[in-house]
């Protein structure tokens, strides 16, 4: 028995709806067909089923689900896009933020003397906007500016000491480029503050971006979404949440967690009726309601409150 | 009156945990294949056939529908409070005709008063508090004597602890209805639904 309580008759329609509307926007400026969609997130439901021949809890299944329609989605688009060599291919028709896509199998293509295909000149008019947007949002001058747009720019092609690969080539969708190169210029644009004020007060103490990125042991990769200090919480999906802070909440927390907020497919009176549920939390059944809504409302938010620090932290 | 609601900050964190799998898109979801459905029901042995749960829900009551939402504890009482009077109108509208077709809502008349008034009485006040907060607090009112109740128009609910009984008048001047009242607090909602249709009926 995995799970606490069997309040959710209808978890799985509500879960097939949230995996066909991630394989269907894995990324922001990606589309795929409801066909494919469907076809994918029937694969998924498969896979999953093959895979828990008892049911696991309903937060281990949907992150597994929602992960493998946000991955699968988008190497099926990378895949189609090599293969009938059309970068345009899947990319959603009513996003407007540049004209169309670089092929990136193209800007990922190493030469001898490393990426030098000619799809690279099309890359900076399509990030400088997004470039300028966040470091002027950050306080930094037109001329600073420019400098730390042009050293993020060409350290997305760096490769880097610990695995010989560049940022560019963690990436699978182009639609991805800016999302990594937004967050890369985020870490610059600290290096930068950090190197004014250290300058200012105690020269040559603080870590470069170079110095974090290339050393030898614990290199950091600040492209990666979850270094980010200041990433915006409203981007994760419950699948990363669940990744980053699974050992966080024991498996009653992330149950009551899961089914009120995150399936909400069982209500807070409902969970009060639910006998395990009530054993768990050390009620028992003729306590009154109020007394279980406090309970459980206590419980509810003490789960809240560490997968926040989790989040945070 | 206990605060049991969340930090203010949990807000945020709230709503990032519902969107992963609650769009506010209209999109053209298709359903669970038949295929999966039957298979996680033979492999779980949990979930119902789309067409159960379609009948069961479309067995549960209206009114037992909306009590859950009340307890949800992101929906809020003055949104609740709004539903429930939907609800209720919804319930005690009286149909024209029964053969008349239930899609064609033109023509249909309005009738003098659409709401219930559910009034609680002779519960302690923790009790009362509580059934009150489940219902909704601004659809209930608690009074400490209902002397002269039912005294609104239209349709009045009293939930009387202290004969342990609820009362159904369609009017102030029709004769009671009367069920018991279920000894679990939770089922209180569901007994209200079924005076709501009973009501309705008459």
């Amino acid at each position: 028995m995995n799970r606490a309580g069997e309040p959710d008759t209808e978890f799985f329609e509500i879960l097939w709806r949230a995996t066909f509307r991630r394989a269907k926007r894995p990324v922001e400026g990606v589309l795929l067909s409801d066909e494919a969609a469907t076809n994918l997130a029937g694969k998924i439901f498969e896979n999953l089923l093959d895979r828990y021949r008892q049911r696991p809890t309903d937060a281990e299944f949907s992150a597994e689900a929602m992960e493998g329609a946000h991955d699968h989605a988008r190497h099926n688009v990378s895949a189609d896009r090599t293969s009938q060599s059309d970068p345009q291919l899947c990319h959603d028709p009513s996003d407007t933020r540049y004209e169309k896509n670089l092929d990136l199998d193209r800007l990922k293509k190493k030469g001898r003397e490393g990426f030098s295909d000619r799809e690279w000149n099309g890359l900076d008019p399509i990030l400088r906007p997004f470039g300028f947007h966040t470091l002027l949002r950050k306080g930094l001058g037109n001329h600073d500016a420019e400098d730390v747009y042009l050293e993020t720019f060409a350290e997305l092609a760096r490769e880097r000491a610990k695995d010989g690969t560049a940022p560019i080539e963690s990436i699978v969708v182009f639609e991805e480029v800016i999302p990594l190169f937004s967050k890369m210029v985020q870490f610059r644009a600290i290096d930068w503050r950090r190197k004014q004020s250290s300058l200012k007060n105690q020269p040559n103490t603080q870590s470069s971006y170079e110095d974090l990125t290339e050393r030898e042991d614990g290199a950091m990769q600040f492209e990666d979404k979850s270094s980010d200090p200041d990433r915006d919480l409203g981007q994760l999906s419950f699948d990363e949440i669940y990744r980053q802070c699974g050992e966080t909440l024991n498996e009653m927390e992330w149950h009551l967690v899961f089914t009120v907020y995150v399936s909400q497919s069982a209500t807070m009176g409902e969970l009060c009726a639910d006998e395990d549920i009530l054993l768990k939390l050390g009620l028992e059944t003729n306590h009154s309601i109020s007394k279980k809504r406090r309970i459980l409302n206590e419980a509810l938010e003490g789960a809240l409150e560490k997968l926040q620090k989790c989040l945070i932290t | 009156m206990k605060n049991n609601s969340p930090a203010p900050d949990h807000e945020e964190l709230k709503a990032l945990l519902a969107k992963s799998f609650h769009s506010e898109e209209a999109e053209n979801v298709p359903a669970l294949p038949e295929t999966l459905r039957d298979r996680i029901r033979g492999q779980y042995g949990q979930t119902r056939a789309q067409g159960q749960a379609e009948t069961a829900a479309l067995s549960e009551s209206l009114f037992a529908k909306i009590a859950r939402l009340f307890t949800q504890p992101q929906f809020s009482g003055a949104a609740a409070a709004i539903v429930l009077i939907a609800v209720a109108a919804f319930l005690l509208v009286p149909t024209k005709d029964d053969s008349t077709n239930s899609n064609d809502f033109r023509g249909l008349e309005t009738p003098s008063s659409t709401t219930a008034t559910i009034i609680l009485y002779g519960f302690d006040s923790e009790n009362a508090s509580s059934i009150k907060e489940l219902l909704d607090p601004k659809a209930a009112e608690i009074l400490q004597n209902i002397a002269g109740e039912p005294s609104a128009e239209g349709a009045t609910i009293i939930i009387d602890g202290k004969a342990r009984e609820i009362q159904g008048y369609t009017s102030r001047d029709a004769e009671p209805i009367i069920i018991a009242l279920p000894e679990s607090e939770a089922k209180i909602a569901d007994a209200i639904a079924k005076m709501l249709e009973t009501l309705k009926g008459k």
